[in-house]
């Protein structure tokens, strides 16, 4: 049922197909979400958003749609039943890995700089004239463009190549629907040091479990936003990214590998002109970016151009867009989340997972949620020196515990009920649980936990998201 | 079972086949590998056989392995063990050799228990050989050393535990410097020994170039003590230094050994930055193309592989000939370059010695200071051993590439097509096969220390910025222009620039000194994931993430040590997965308990997880000890971390 691929790989002969792929092409392909493709190169180097698939071992895919790209040829077999496959030869690839090597030529600049990360990183004895107590600073890459511009796919590739290189890039996901090494609805950031897992769900990787796993977790820093869209409520959303921008640069700071490989910000594709050049305004200000890459828009390309070329430290360059990029629809995008908050608890099907299922007392749960957006509140209608007005409208709401919150994801918050409002709606996130049942005659209710543990004395957050086993 | 007859025929044959062991012998080696391969069951019978052998009065070490040897070492492989101990200690300095020889074999095929014994006691056996052997065999064990410090491709692990290793290239280390010191001292007088080990040490080693321009200066830094300056070059063509290079240059010596595997890969190297020089000119030129990949290819094969001597000197007849191609190129460039630029410009940390011939990378020691500094030994060539793989036709089709006619075309010079002889044997040595073992080690041999050579702290970072200097040139930019341009020679710099690779996940390595620790982490890691995935049958859940302070604070490790070694599950169930948490964890891990001798206690698992306890030799306590392990207040025996993760699910 359930299983991915459990019914297909059972049944049906497998045929393996052999294929040559020439160099600088790229062979696409997309899985349905019960199916399983499998993969295998054979000889030459192949890479999956820039990540390099090891000769030899086979690699299995449910639910995504991938490309397999190769700069010097290769050859490889599949086998399974992909929704689609096709070689392309079309392909923006050239351009992604100039954009790489240039930030690479600014990474090496900024570790020339750095005399902590020449000292402590790379051992240097003799630092010379040249190594001066500065702190260099790789570049802080902003990635920019409409929604299935394909972001991902280059904040991707750029990261894998950068790893590749030994430099540990702080990758910051700010689309909320992407839950980048989390769930949907959150807002993320890691430093990626090793190999991503191209079978992993959205091929980032997984966050850290209990145990072992055969690719290295990565540890990202979690803000709760909610739902999908920042616009459903800018003024949450612009206050968790400066949360997260400071988490950010408190780590860079003390972090000298991922300082002097910057960072690669995948912002969420909100590029209209009155909100999305706000948001855009407000994040290249938190996260102090200097680079700014927009894809396949001429017109965004032109109004960035026009807005942050006069500052000098901002660099504003453009990329082609992908023809590999797959619209994704909102039905495609529900299973993909499902599946990402399914693998949170239960693992993805080569690591499984425990999750366990506790029953608590109602009254020991403490749930917030963010508060309803307030179109009298954006900061531009209010009056100057209004600020007893914003201090009254809390960014968050307490919720009371109802059968509404059947079958809720709730976002476990650093936080204890007995925090003000404002250190709620700035708590970074522990982990998540999801609410299978709530009894209100015997004030019971039964949470799904990550982990054995005890409920979390800490409080919940509320978002739009709902998982049903 | 076997009879305490056939046992004492087991080490009567022993003996004798060892006593036969007084040179190289292969095929001795490989039978007394298999005997002992054969003979692991036999257990305690044949420990009085042993003891008997042993409690010869001559020699004292024995001993000393006889108390080793006490308690559960009760088998043959005790018996082979001491045998080979007190042999290589006893007999004529140069069937020391041989032995240690024998001694590597049956650890690489059999294995455990070998490693285990043999390495408990390998600082003293190899060390105490290496003091009365004389220089030639020096260098073989140089090299003999070189392959246990490889993790094996299948354990991902070293061969012997990193301590005693860890000693031994200490030992050596120091060995080197005070012989280069003795040899500065009174290398006018040229007395054949032991200034001659030195000498001869330092011959095939690439001594520091000696003109060092800027001295104060951080580029100066790195042509202190560095591998082959010939080795990957961006040349800063304008530096004045060029010509006093030019001047002082002095040929190789006759009579030098000519041809190594470092030799090759450093000329090769430049050939390769000069193809893509040109490439970077003419882009479009396939032929070019073809060459490089060729070229970077043969890279690569030599990387990994070992070839015969006569190999290698075909190999390196076609490439001299490309080599005078290129030394007149870079000539002829450089003086243009003179000619058009007088004001020398010093780009960033390029270095700023060119070394303006690829060949002679053993240039004459000429020994004078400036003095080297301390030296870390860099293997390049004998990393090679362990490698898998390769195979000989792709050498052969490599070979022929270069020996293609629009290949002489580009070089305007011809080849001999006579390279047929190349294919012959690329070994790929396997761990399991005595006489590929056999193999490797005397592809070892052909491999002389060239590899090993002076370096600076700072010389992998120089090679790494060498490499990537290339991003340096200023038409790489952060442009529309630059995007939109087709440089699909960088790509290089993804693979090509780190050649090293992990068979399992692709993960790539340069070929440095820092790298290739890097690498070995790693397949440790590997190793050990899996080990504990085999054996971990509790299965595991999500963690909670690092709170915001934690994440602050938290770094990700050089390598993946950080994130799930045997011992650091970073995260534990409960909200504290805090580094502190992780400290204490492993704090916890490393608690240890003297191994009980009670048989019955021996064979009681954790009453948590229910695995057995391993007895493992400390050098601390200089017991066989239990890791991991704590004594309850019950009496009983368990994990210390699982006991810790019980306590804090009840706490």
């Amino acid at each position: 049922m359930d299983l991915p691929g459990l019914s297909s790989a059972g049944q049906s002969s497998v045929t393996t197909t052999t294929v040559d792929l020439r160099p600088e092409t790229e062979w696409r392909f997309e899985v349905g979400l019960d199916s399983i493709v499998t993969l295998k190169v054979l000889q030459g180097i192949a890479e999956i958003f820039g990540t390099e698939l090891a000769v030899g071992r086979t690699y299995s895919f449910t639910a995504t749609k991938l490309s397999m790209f190769t700069w010097r040829g290769c050859r490889f077999e599949w086998s399974g039943d992909p929704m689609a496959e096709y070689i392309s030869e079309e392909s923006v690839m050239s351009s992604y890995a100039n954009l790489h090597f240039a930030l690479e030529k600014l990474r090496m600049q900024a570790a020339e700089k750095d005399a902590h990360y020449r000292k402590e990183v790379m051992k240097e004895v003799d630092i010379g004239q040249f190594g001066s107590a500065e702190e260099g600073e790789g570049p802080r890459v902003l990635i920019i463009g409409s929604r299935n511009s394909g972001k991902t796919t280059l904040a991707k590739i750029l990261t894998a190549y950068a790893v590749k290189m030994g430099r540990s890039p702080m990758v910051v996901s700010l689309d909320p629907k992407e839950g980048m090494l989390s769930l949907p609805g959150t807002i993320s950031a890691a430093s990626f040091s090793t190999m991503m897992d191209v079978e992993e769900e959205e091929s980032w990787g997984s966050s850290a479990t209990t145990g072992p796993m055969h690719v290295p977790p990565k540890n990202p820093t979690a803000y709760y936003f909610g739902s999908d869209s920042p616009t459903d409520n800018i003024r949450f959303y612009k206050s968790l990214v400066s949360r997260l921008s400071i988490a950010i640069s408190s780590r860079l700071a003390m972090d000298h590998r991922a300082r002097v490989s910057g960072c690669i910000i995948d912002a969420a594709g909100i590029i209209d002109q009155k909100v999305g050049y706000d948001l855009i305004d407000s994040i290249v200000a938190d996260l102090s970016v200097d680079v700014i890459v927009t894809i396949g828009n001429e017109r965004l390309y032109n109004d960035l151009l026009k807005r942050y070329q006069p500052r000098k430290q901002i660099t504003v360059v453009k990329v082609q867009r992908s023809g590999g990029v797959v619209e994704h629809d909102a039905t495609y995008l529900r299973s993909i989340q499902r599946r990402m908050i399914k693998q949170y608890f239960y693992g993805p099907p080569k690591t499984a997972l425990s999750a366990f299922t506790i029953t608590a007392d109602i009254s020991a749960l403490t749930v917030y949620k963010r508060s309803e957006q307030s179109h009298l509140v954006s900061s531009s209608a209010l009056p100057i020196g209004s600020d007893e007005t914003t201090a009254l409208l809390s960014l968050v709401t307490k919720v009371e515990v109802s059968p509404a919150l059947q079958n809720a994801i709730l976002a476990v918050l650093y936080a204890s009920a007995k925090d003000s409002e404002d250190d709620i709606a700035e708590a970074s996130v522990m982990g998540f649980v999801n609410i299978s049942d709530i009894d209100e005659t015997k004030k019971k209710v039964k949470v799904l936990m990550p982990i054995q543990a005890r409920l979390p004395s800490q409080v919940l957050f509320m978002g739009s998201y709902h998982y049903l086993e | 079972m076997v009879s305490a007859t056939e046992l004492e025929a087991i080490r009567q044959d022993y003996i004798t086949s060892l006593d036969d062991l007084t040179f190289n012998s292969r095929p001795i080696i490989t039978n007394l590998t298999i005997i002992a391969q054969e003979n692991i069951q036999a257990a305690e019978v044949i420990t009085r056989a042993i003891e008997e052998h042993i409690s010869k009065p001559d020699d004292y070490k024995a001993s000393d392995t006889r108390k080793y040897a006490s308690g559960n070492l009760n088998n043959l492989g005790i018996l082979i063990y001491e045998l080979l101990l007190t042999d290589a200690l006893k007999c004529a300095p140069s069937s020391k050799l041989p032995a240690l020889y024998l001694l590597d074999s049956i650890c690489k095929n059999v294995g455990s228990p070998y490693t285990l014994l043999f390495g408990r006691n390998l600082y003293r056996t190899f060390t105490d050989a290496y003091t009365l052997v004389n220089d030639g065999i020096r260098r073989k064990m140089h090299e003999l050393f070189q392959t246990w410090k490889q993790p094996s491709m299948t354990t991902g692990q070293s061969l012997f535990n990193q301590e005693p290793l860890r000693r031994i290239e200490n030992y050596l280390m120091k060995a080197q410097t005070a012989l280069i010191e003795l040899q500065q001292h009174d290398h006018r007088q040229r007395r054949p020994s032991p200034v001659a080990y030195a000498q001869a040490y330092h011959q095939q080693t690439p001594t520091p170039p000696q003109q060092h321009v800027t001295p104060a200066s951080h580029a100066a830094a790195y042509t202190h003590g560095q591998l082959a300056p010939s080795y990957t070059q961006t040349t800063s063509i304008s530096d004045p230094s060029y010509r006093r290079q030019d001047s002082d240059y002095t040929p190789p010596p006759v009579g030098q050994p000519t041809v190594t595997t470092g030799s090759l890969l450093a000329e090769i190297s430049n050939l390769i930055q000069f193809t893509s020089d040109k490439l970077y000119d003419n882009p479009t030129d396939s032929d070019l193309n073809t060459q490089l990949s060729a070229l970077s290819q043969l890279h690569s094969i030599l990387l990994a592989s070992s070839l015969p001597a006569s190999q290698l000197a075909t190999i390196k007849s076609r490439l001299d000939v490309l080599s005078s191609e290129l030394h007149q190129t870079k000539k002829r460039k450089a003086e243009a370059d003179l000619l058009a630029s007088p004001a020398p410009k010093r780009a960033w940390n390029v270095p700023t010695v060119v070394n303006e011939s690829a060949i002679p990378v053993w240039i004459s020691p000429q020994p004078q200071p400036p003095v080297p500094q301390p030296q870390a030994f860099v293997p390049v060539s004998l990393s090679s051993v362990n490698v898998p793989s390769i195979q000989p036709d792709l050498l052969a089709s490599v070979v022929q590439v270069l020996a293609q006619p629009q290949f002489n075309a580009v070089l305007g010079t011809s080849i001999p097509a006579s390279i047929a002889p190349v294919n012959a044997p690329a070994t790929a040595p396997t761990m399991t096969d005595p006489s590929a073992l056999f193999a490797s080690l005397k592809a070892a041999g052909l491999l002389s220390m060239d590899a090993t050579t002076l370096a600076g702290s700072n010389g992998s970072q120089k090679q790494f910025c060498d490499t990537f200097s290339k991003l340096l040139s200023p038409d790489i930019e952060l442009s529309n222009k630059f995007l939109q341009i087709s440089r699909t020679d960088l790509v290089g710099l993804l693979y090509d620039s780190l050649p090293l690779q992990c068979s399992t996940c692709g993960r790539r390595f340069a070929d440095t000194e820092r790298d290739r620790k890097i690498r070995d982490a790693h397949l440790d890691w590997h190793f050990k994931v899996n080990k504990r995935l085999r054996e971990d049958t509790r299965g595991q859940s999500r963690s909670w993430y690092l709170d915001e302070e934690s994440w602050i604070k938290f770094t990700d490790g050089d390598d993946d040590k950080e994130n799930g070694g045997p011992t650091d599950s970073p995260f534990q169930s409960g909200a504290n997965g805090s580094t502190a948490a992780k400290k204490h964890r492993e704090d916890v891990s490393y608690k240890y308990i003297a191994a009980p001798k009670d048989p019955n206690v021996i064979n009681t698992p954790c009453p948590i997880c229910k695995e057995k306890f391993k007895s493992v030799w400390n050098e601390k306590a200089e017991d066989w000890v239990w890791m991991n392990a704590v004594k309850a207040e019950n009496g009983r025996i368990y994990h210390a971390t699982c006991l810790q993760d019980a306590e804090n699910v009840t706490l």
